[in-house]
């Protein structure tokens, strides 16, 4: 609120005028994220997802396992993106994502081996080994 | 039409403040933070629950008498935790807290208005950033349209806000931007909440893009500019809810980049 420290009485239909203009423009943006395709990470990370428009190629990214940790632990990428989860550990492992349906469907990745995943919908998108809740990484999607 | 640009180039520096720390902190938190604190799981529905209870607690505290009191510790409170956050990003935690400490005394002891103004913007920033962090943008817009819509009732219908102005002033324990307009005693304040909302729907863009976020940011600006020239030309000087227009182009700011 800006106030000015003399205060008389205000009023007006401008303001009912600027809300109906915020209203339409809250509706614009509801109406064009729903159009484009979007996918439920998440209740809290999920953003609208844009498709892909082709100005830039796909590229692959490796997460390596190793010694209890994903390197690298926060990877940005973007939309179409695939990054390949490579197990470079002493024993097996399983990636969980709760955020992502369909991730942890591969199964057990065993050491040496490795599991790739294209990232369709933009978001935060966490996981962790399946042994160990501890060891975790994320993915940014842009 | 009276532009009056020299009160806005004062308004707008600070809000510039405000938005590129915030931009900062969310974007920092993203590349830095472990993942196990990413994302809060904190719900439109638990913040909402909780702006309640805040705006709860606002009206009472115009109604009784040890308001100042609850204004000055609040104010301290809200710095504090801010500006934490804020230094938090590029200092160690314990050498944050330090940090908010050394500048909370530093603003007793200099009780200079230009200090005032810079912790309230930063504590903006950092309150702004790590809330945007972990909001969706659509949360942040449903925020932006309800609190423009509290706005305008506050300030004309149940004037609430106009009161609780006069008993921050009273308090010297001022949630917002003093700005001198010409004699000391002569002065505008700009709401946090004015910077603050629209930094949340910039902070939720900036974990994704912050070229993006400082685009939705400059319309926020322009946004600044048309409360600011309708506050100039009223005819007669009276309390004006700002943050309807700020919403509204920092939410055609969203608008414009994700059809872009």
């Amino acid at each position: 609120m800006a106030k000015r420290n003399k205060t008389k009485e205000p009023a007006s239909v401008f303001w009912i005028f600027i809300i109906l203009i915020l209203g339409l423009f809250v509706v614009s943006v509801m109406f064009f994220t729903r159009g484009q395709e979007f996918e439920l990470a998440d209740r809290d990370s999920t953003l609208s997802t844009l498709s892909q428009s082709g100005e830039r190629d796909s590229r692959v990214y490796t997460v390596t396992y190793r010694n209890g940790v994903f390197s690298p632990t926060n990877l940005r990428i973007h939309l179409g993106d695939t990054v390949r989860f490579k197990n470079d550990g002493l024993f097996s492992i399983r990636i969980i994502s709760e955020s992502l349906p369909g991730f942890d469907s591969v199964g057990i990745i065993p050491r040496g081996g490795v599991f790739s995943y294209t990232f369709s919908s933009r978001g935060i998108f966490q996981y962790y080994n399946e042994r160990d809740s501890d060891e975790t990484g994320t993915v940014i999607v842009r | 039409m009276k532009l009056k640009l020299h009160l806005f180039k004062k308004e707008l520096f600070f809000f510039v403040v405000a938005h590129a720390v915030g931009i900062y902190v969310a974007a920092n938190i993203v590349a830095n933070a472990q993942p196990r604190f990413l994302r809060l799981d904190f719900s439109l529905t638990d913040f909402l629950i909780f702006v309640l209870l805040l705006a709860v607690i606002i009206f009472f505290t115009t109604f009784i008498k040890t308001r100042k009191v609850f204004y000055r510790i609040f104010l301290i409170l809200i710095i504090f935790l801010g500006t934490q956050a804020v230094f938090a990003s590029f200092l160690s935690s314990l050498y944050s807290y330090v940090a908010a400490t050394a500048l909370l005394v530093f603003l007793f002891l200099l009780r200079s208005l230009f200090l005032q103004n810079m912790a309230i913007s930063l504590a903006i920033a950092g309150i702004g950033g790590i809330i945007g962090w972990s909001f969706t943008p659509m949360t942040a817009i449903v925020l932006l349209a309800i609190f423009s819509v509290y706005d305008i009732i506050a300030v004309y219908k149940t004037k609430h806000m106009v009161k609780m102005a006069k008993s921050m002033v009273e308090a010297g324990a001022i949630f917002g931007l003093v700005i001198v307009t010409k004699k000391p005693k002569d002065f505008m304040i700009l709401g946090s909440g004015d910077i603050l909302l629209p930094l949340i729907l910039v902070s939720t863009v900036a974990v994704f893009s912050v070229p993006e976020a400082m685009i939705v940011s400059l319309f926020a600006m322009a946004g600044l500019f048309i409360t600011h020239l309708l506050f100039s030309n009223q005819k007669r000087k009276k309390p004006m809810a700002a943050l309807p227009p700020i919403a509204t182009l920092s939410i055609i700011g969203y608008l414009v980049v994700i059809l872009l």
